[in-house]
């Protein structure tokens, strides 16, 4: 066995470390003030090949699997969960659903230039009425000539006001339902009848545009059915495996940040010794405590993550662990961040502090692209197959 | 015209004494000045060979020079195995790897310069140790190059004033080989290399491996005789009191026609 990351992706890694500190970092407070990434770091993360991370260089991407984009999502989510969130919902359940179901013609239309940066994808599922109830969509499509007819709308879809391309689930035959009667359409924002309604103040990620999005009698061309007519739902999961993943390694990122200001407040804060002494609250047993804790923590959640992404690259099923990476790793940050704030006192919650962006940051990752609690679910039911029983 | 970049290695951890032993840790990069000239380089041309003494982090370093879009990467070694090398050698290793690889071609070499703060801009030893040997010029404190081609249009940096040198030959001459020290380490700061290149630099890139003998370095400045020093009169203690002694000193200074 050996652990050691490969030396491209030691590369990889510190390249990254380099380009979100230097470039993410100064702008992170910024863009969560402003509500928005500027335009020129998307920019620059398409140039350098990062928004293609997991795809093969012939769909314009750099060819570096699962293990690159954790990579990515655990260096980016470090600074800022923000543009975390933009290429998650763009890599990882945007574009990736054309990667593992598009057609050659949809790749080479879609997929290039995703990968390459020119334009943001987005995964558009949830809708006000099926959120953890996934298979309960009601948005429908009904086939007209050489088109489709979608009416219904999406919620809380991340990169819905920017992306190029959305992938778009919609009932093609309600009595099936979930099981062979939900199809994934590519819809651009272009399409007649489509439109993106009302934008979300969030708590957190607010530099990341979350939005309603809206199809009223929406054309799409037939050729943009994504995989089979009916298979929809199993492109909608088989995504998510993979999102999931992505958001634990965001969830290290965050935590590991969340360590790394710990580390460096217990060491800058005096506070009072047992002898009447000042001195570094590093000497303070709860801190150190607390230090050890979160350094076991991360440490366990490293091995998962790489490890889930090594399980990715060889083609391997990896549901259970992924559901796994991201209940886990999120429970984590989530603890993580909040111990951290509680040591740092009233430093910990002033506006502009990372810890304090930190926390509201990392709220939405016990809920989105699945709940904790629905993650649960998932690898309850993945358990119980092993042994006969259908949860 | 054959563009050539010196990659010099540095490791990417801090450096640590553990055990009495100085531990570089296990992985190396291109140190900043040395990324720096990479990145004037590559601004010249889209064919520069990158090039690094063997020896610890230098695969590392080739192969991050290969990321950032360097055509070959080659580590050079000394093919009389056992020569104990110091950075004067390493630098005419470097110089005849050059000659070797540029053939009749004029070479433009790009060459971190390290740590600018000792001696900022003016010279260094390592780029003017490589041009030392031969025919190449150097000039430190280069902050951009152009070529219509052909002619090389330098700017350099010597301490306040910036210098614009320009390569007068014309195409019917062999172009002039420099040796450009670079020390601004600003220059390749927001330049990274991008995912992809990474992952084809190692995947796909190869680092090269070219020996090249040297027995010794044969100094080419030999010391000239020292002429004889002056002979010199011993001292002589002047005893008497203060004003008679002033007096005589100044009689004898007279007499040697000093005053």
């Amino acid at each position: 066995m050996d652990f050691t990351l490969p030396k491209e992706y030691q590369m990889l890694q510190r390249t990254l470390r380099e380009f979100v500190e230097s470039e993410l970092a100064p702008v992170a407070r910024d863009t969560d003030r402003l509500e928005r990434q500027t335009d020129a770091n998307i920019r620059k993360l398409g140039q350098m090949g990062m928004l293609g991370m997991p795809f093969p260089q012939k769909y314009g991407g750099a060819g570096a699997g699962e293990l690159g984009y954790c990579l990515l999502m655990e260096e980016v989510s470090r600074v800022d969960s923000s543009t975390c969130t933009i290429i998650g919902a763009h890599i990882g359940i945007g574009a990736m659903t054309i990667y593992l179901d598009g057609n050659e013609e949809q790749k080479q239309k879609y997929l290039v230039p995703a990968a390459r940066g020119e334009m943001l994808a987005a995964f558009a599922l949830t809708e006000p009425g099926a959120g953890s109830d996934a298979a309960s969509i009601r948005t429908t499509a009904v086939r007209k000539g050489d088109e489709y007819i979608l009416n219904g709308s999406k919620i809380w879809i991340t990169n819905g006001p920017t992306a190029g391309v959305l992938t778009v689930f919609a009932v093609t035959d309600k009595a099936l339902g979930a099981r062979g009667g939900v199809t994934a359409f590519l819809v651009e924002p272009t399409f007649e009848g489509f439109s993106v309604g009302k934008l979300y103040d969030k708590m957190g990620i607010r530099g990341s545009g979350t939005a309603e999005i809206i199809m009223q009698d929406c054309r799409v061309p037939k050729q943009n059915v994504l995989g089979k007519v009916g298979l929809g739902f199993v492109t909608a999961m088989k995504t998510l495996d993979g999102g999931r993943l992505g958001l634990g390694a965001g969830s290290l990122g965050g935590a590991s940040a969340a360590l790394d200001d710990l580390i460096a407040y217990a060491k800058r804060k005096l506070a009072c010794g047992p002898h009447g002494r000042m001195e570094a609250l590093a000497h303070q047993q709860y801190v150190q405590w607390a230090v050890a804790d979160i350094a076991a923590d991360l440490y366990a959640l490293r091995q998962m993550v790489y490890h889930c992404a090594w399980l990715c690259d060889r083609g391997e099923k990896f549901s259970q662990q992924s559901a796994i990476v991201k209940m886990f790793g999120s429970d984590i940050a989530g603890r993580t961040i909040e111990r951290v704030q509680q040591i740092m006192g009233q430093d910990g919650v002033m506006v502009g502090s990372n810890i304090e962006r930190g926390m509201r940051d990392e709220r939405i990752s016990r809920i989105f692209e699945g709940t904790n609690e629905i993650q649960r679910t998932v690898i309850a039911g993945e358990i119980f197959k092993q042994v006969g029983i259908r949860l | 015209m054959k563009v050539f970049a010196i990659i010099t290695p540095i490791p990417v951890e801090r450096v640590r004494v553990v055990g009495g032993q100085l531990d570089f840790g296990a992985a190396g990069r291109i140190d900043p000045t040395s990324r720096a000239a990479l990145v004037l380089a590559l601004g010249l041309s889209d064919d520069v060979t990158a090039l690094a003494v063997a020896g610890l982090f230098s695969d590392d370093a080739l192969h991050e020079a290969l990321a950032y879009g360097a055509k070959r990467a080659i580590a050079i070694d000394n093919a009389d195995a056992g020569k104990v090398s110091d950075s004067l050698f390493d630098a005419h290793l470097l110089n005849k790897a050059i000659h070797e690889l540029a053939g009749d071609e004029a070479a433009v070499v790009f060459c971190g310069t390290g740590d600018d703060s000792l001696s900022p801009g003016v010279s260094n030893p390592v780029g003017a140790a490589i041009a030392g040997p031969t025919y190449m010029e150097y000039i430190g404190g280069v902050e951009s190059v152009k070529t219509d081609g052909h002619r090389l249009t330098i700017n350099a940096r010597q301490g306040d004033t910036l210098l614009t040198l320009k390569d007068e030959s014309d195409e019917n001459t062999p172009g002039v080989s420099w040796v450009l020290g670079v020390s601004d380490v600003a220059i390749g700061a927001h330049t990274l290399p991008g995912a992809g290149g990474i992952i084809n630099a190692y995947r796909e890139g190869t680092v090269e491996t070219m020996s090249v003998g040297i027995k010794e370095i044969e100094p080419k400045i030999t010391l000239n005789q020292l002429a004889p020093a002056p002979k010199r009169e011993g001292p002589e203690l002047l005893t008497d009191p203060p004003t008679e002694a002033a007096a005589a000193l100044v009689e004898m200074l007279r007499a040697r026609a000093v005053i």
